[in-house]
């Protein structure tokens, strides 16, 4: 497959200079030493440190496995880890995050579910035996006991993905953690309300899963404004984080806060635990985002449009010839620009039209886009960027005990908050996207206030 | 549903209430009307790990659990869904003397009733589960006959057969209260929640160490609205089968339960090919595990103290608990991940033993409650002997032993083969 | 056209088999997510759950009130860091029943 990978030197179109900027600041040839790894016994160029998933991709890999039930050519597709597209057997574990994996020299990464390959898996024959869906409540339930029993042994033998490792692995001690507030996602908000919790004197400590801050701005393709500079996204978090770690938060990146208890949070940071006991915790943890529902929209090569902004991040076009379209979100305007700057064919839809399939056997050959199915028309391309609006994540601060509740404008669940951050657990607080009430946006230095209200008096009210 | 008079009403749409009433449309009763507070497979009958296994300590028990096992294999076709049963056996572990004794009495009484079961010594171990660490295991026992179903497709399977009959099942309905005359109960009072407004103890709690947060909208909070349906039903009989439940809903009638609900926790991991067949339960620390038909490893472990009342949140510390015997079991599991835990609630008895059939002082209410962890594997059972108790009206020695009054005369029962 | 829709990722279901599911009687969102399996996968719903509550949004007329219950972890947490967290979090009741068993037979 042709390389992916982006020869910086080669960028043209590009007239604010700031797909350059970007790139520079994480594909230039420094940001990882190059190594290789191994991907189901051939070997792939990477650079140290670098998500595997994007090493993969950058050589032109995009079909990583196969589906649990049908079979189908999965791929990453959030390239965020938050998706099942891009699991892989990495060192004999099986089921990790290729998008969430750091290469690293002489790293062995299997595909899983498939025979004989994730390319050509002659088990996808179930995709094509059951068109609609997989009805297993009523498989063979007809026929008696015993056809039944013998159904679902095999039933058994096919199911699950990775297999059991072969030799334990020892994890190291844990480390536990007793601060004033634990801010969780360090994203634009979780950066500010962090740093203003600093600014009044309370003791924090901020996980952020990526292993870099920023969010949704590092991941941007748009100009940042930050001490009268004009920075790319990258650098204006990193300028961020700068300002958070000189103010005395204890930073952790690649942490993420999995489980959350009244008595503590557990956070995974690389291969240890952290046990972490706050006084207050303070989700800023964001949002999702997906693609569509449109056919074989898990087809590999359908990315979310974060997603594609993040391969240029590191240095790879998800696509040479690349169809972006999603709901009306700016960012997919700059996003067609990078593209284009980086020699991508890219395609928009013309007013009305919609993506009605994504195309391809294992991974994107085409679109076929249309106003309905009768006037449909097929575009060549081979990936896909096509998101819905973002979705706040209000899983974690529902561990919390922070109710989500519908949210009919945005036709979604949200974490329900007052404008002072304040939720219905008094020693839990939400900001940022998370949040319900997109009318009246939670304010971080108003949040950071509620928080030292209750960490140092006890109670909010 | 719109009040009216049913012959019987059973409280609880979980496994045990809808097996009855599958059991009762069978023998032709089916004016029956099932109600439940939440979805189905929202209580306990949704939230086990779904082992139904034969090996127990009392004679009663292990000769019941036959009967259910027997069910459990042929109720894919005969109640037209799949219940994933997979006898792939029990494997029960002690690592205390007092408990192998105790397993080699379980286990002798168990092959006079008619089960395969087995001794094994801790080197035997590894013909059965080959990535099990045998050290610190005094003895293990196995019966090949036990299994697991995949428990909602189970509850799913008698409600609608039941329903198929003319049972009348509505959930998202809640017992508010009862009318009673002389003795008997003469009707229900129901109240009908919307579909999503129902309390779930999981979910909220909304006082802290530090004392009661703010409220932030009282309108979201997930109580039954003012404006909700509410009805009373007339009915000759009532069944109590509402689990951990149960105590507060006999309270309404003034019957105080001695069962009491207690948390249980438990968790799932990543779906793995198959490798481990049996359910293996360590009676020392009370940690079980099996891996299900889509491939996870399913499984729990008692923590103590575990708190008295309905709470079903979930724990750091049962996840730190469980993960470091199950560690200690299987080493190699160490880097598999955990996906998702969640919480249910026992239904513990003084004695361990459950509480069945009619009340002293409350003629036309029949129980069936307090079946410990073990209700789900009991129901499918329990559910015909409890039609035909209702059916006949004739008391069982069964029934007679288990019935509630043994408590006030003091005539408490044992068994040991508890999990968790 | 024959192509499937896929809501669930994870546990391969598809926009007919949700909308099946609800035809057939799952009219709330926690019957709906265990009857299909959606949310029960790797992701534990953080990609479907939306896409699946607008389905059902679209047939029974508005959006559920809540979203299902979120379980720990967010994201898979290994068996051998939890059992790490040891003495901090966990509660060996082998090692105590074993040590009050020496002690009876002493």
């Amino acid at each position: 497959m042709a390389s992916r990978r982006i020869d910086v030197r080669a960028v043209s179109k590009d007239p604010t200079g700031q797909v350059l900027r970007a790139l520079y600041a994480y594909a230039s040839p420094d940001a990882g030493a190059p190594c290789t790894i191994e991907h189901d016994g051939r070997s792939i160029a990477a650079r140290e440190g670098e998500p595997i998933a994007l090493s993969l991709l950058g050589a032109g890999v995009d079909t990583l496995s196969r589906s649990v039930k049908f079979h189908r050519p999965r791929g990453p597709m959030c390239l965020r880890g938050n998706c099942e597209g891009c699991l892989v057997r990495v060192d004999g574990e099986p089921n990790r995050m290729a998008c969430a994996a750091p290469a690293r020299d002489g790293r062995e990464v299997r595909s899983q579910n498939s025979f004989p390959s994730a390319q050509l898996d002659v088990l996808r024959v179930t995709d094509w035996f059951f068109p609609k869906q997989f009805d297993h409540h009523h498989l063979m339930v007809r026929y008696g006991t015993t056809i039944n029993e013998v159904m679902q042994s095999f039933a058994r033998k096919m199911a699950g993905l990775g297999t059991l490792p072969e030799r334990p692995a020892e994890a190291p001690l844990p480390e536990e953690i007793d601060c004033d507030a634990l801010v969780v996602g360090l994203g634009p908000v979780g950066l500010s309300v962090a740093l203003a919790l600093a600014g009044e004197g309370l003791s924090v400590c901020a996980v952020e899963e990526e292993p870099f801050a920023g969010g949704l701005v590092r991941d941007s393709l748009q100009w940042h404004s930050r001490d009268g500079e004009r920075l790319c996204g990258a650098e204006a978090s990193d300028r961020d984080l700068a300002k958070l770690r000189a103010a005395g938060v204890s930073v952790r990146l690649s942490a993420s806060a999995c489980a959350t208890f009244d008595d503590g949070t557990i956070v995974i940071q690389s291969d240890r635990a952290l046990w972490v006991r706050a006084k207050a915790r303070v989700f800023t943890n964001g949002c999702h985002e997906s693609v569509g529902a449109f056919g074989d929209n898990d087809l590999p090569g359908v990315y979310t449009a974060r997603a594609a902004a993040r391969a240029l991040r590191y240095g790879v076009r998800v696509g040479e010839s690349v169809l972006v379209c999603g709901d009306e979100d700016p960012a997919l305007d700059a996003l067609s620009d990078a593209l284009s700057a980086v020699g991508a064919k890219v395609h928009r839809l013309t007013e009305g039209e919609r993506l009605l399939e994504a195309t391809g056997s294992s991974s994107v050959s085409g679109a076929l886009v249309g106003r309905d199915e009768r006037s449909a028309h097929k575009i060549k391309c081979d990936a896909i960027v096509a998101s819905t609006s973002r979705t706040p994540a209000f899983e974690l601060a529902g561990q919390a005990g922070v109710e989500a509740a519908q949210d009919l404008d945005r036709q979604c669940f949200a974490s329900w908050a007052d404008e002072l951050g304040r939720t219905q657990r008094s020693d839990v607080f939400v900001a940022g996207s998370v949040a319900h009430g997109g009318r009246s946006p939670v304010r971080e230095s108003a949040v950071a206030r509620s928080v030292r209200d209750y960490v140092t008096k006890g109670r909010v009210r | 549903m719109s009040g009216g008079r049913y012959r019987v009403v059973i409280i609880g749409a979980g496994i045990m209430g809808l097996s009855t009433a599958w059991h009762l449309a069978k023998a032709g009763i089916t004016d029956v009307l099932v109600v439940d507070r939440g979805y189905l497979c929202g209580g306990a009958s949704g939230r086990n790990g779904g082992g139904v296994r034969a090996q127990f300590s009392s004679e009663t028990n292990i000769r019941l659990m036959r009967e259910s096992i027997e069910i459990c294999r042929n109720f894919a076709a005969e109640m037209k869904i799949n219940v994933w049963f997979r006898q792939g056996g029990y494997l029960f572990l002690t690592r205390t003397k007092q408990r192998a004794r105790m397993l080699e009495a379980s286990a002798k009484l168990q092959r006079d009733c008619g089960l395969e079961t087995r001794l094994l010594s801790p080197a035997e171990l590894r013909d059965i589960v080959p990535e099990i660490d045998p050290t610190g295991v005094e003895l293990a026992s196995f019966n090949p006959g036990d299994g697991v179903v995949f428990p909602w497709p189970f509850v799913w399977g008698y409600a609608k057969a039941a329903k198929d009959r003319g049972v009348e099942i509505a959930t998202f309905t809640e017992v508010e209260g009862f009318a009673t005359k002389n003795g008997r109960i003469t009707g229900v009072r129901l109240v009908r929640t919307r579909h999503d407004a129902i309390v779930a103890e999981d979910r909220v709690e909304r006082t802290t160490a530090a004392g009661p947060g703010p409220r932030l909208d009282p309108a979201r909070t997930r109580v039954i609205p003012d404006d909700a349906e509410r009805l009373e039903v007339e009915c000759d009989t009532v069944i109590l089968c509402a689990g951990a439940w149960s105590p507060s809903i006999a309270k309404m009638l003034g019957i105080e339960l001695p069962n009491k609900p207690h948390r249980h926790e438990i968790c799932s991991t990543e779906p793995l090919k198959p490798w481990l067949g049996p359910l293996v339960a360590d009676l020392t620390d009370g940690l079980y595990f099996s891996q299900s038909m889509r491939g996870e490893i399913v499984g729990g472990i008692a923590v103590e103290p575990t708190p008295e009342g309905i709470n079903q949140r979930s724990s750091a510390q049962f996840l730190a608990t469980y993960a470091r015997s199950l560690v200690r079991a299987v080493p190699s599991l160490t880097r598999v991940k955990v996906l998702r835990q969640w919480a249910g609630c026992y239904d513990l008895t003084p004695d361990g033993n459950p509480i069945v059939g009619r009340v002293d002082g409350c003629d036309n209410l029949v129980m069936a409650c307090g079946f410990m962890g073990h209700g789900f594997m009991m129901a499918p059972v329990m559910g015909r002997l409890l039609a035909e108790h209702v059916a006949t009206e004739e008391t069982t020695e069964l029934f007679a032993r288990w019935n509630l009054r043994r408590f006030r005369e003091g005539k408490l029962l044992s068994e040991s083969m508890i999990i968790g | 056209m024959s192509a499937k829709v896929l809501l669930c990722r994870c546990e391969d279901v598809t926009l007919a088999e949700v909308e099946h599911a609800i035809e057939s009687g799952q009219h709330d969102i926690e019957s709906l997510k265990r009857f299909t399996g959606f949310g029960t996968g790797w992701c534990q719903g953080k990609q479907c759950l939306i896409a699946c509550a607008r389905v059902l949004a679209a047939r029974v007329g508005e959006l559920p009130l809540a979203p299902v219950t979120p379980r720990p972890p967010v994201h898979p947490m290994p068996l051998g860091m939890l059992a790490s967290l040891g003495d901090a979090v966990s509660v060996d009741r082998v090692a105590s029943e074993r040590a009050s068993e020496d002690e009876g037979e002493r």
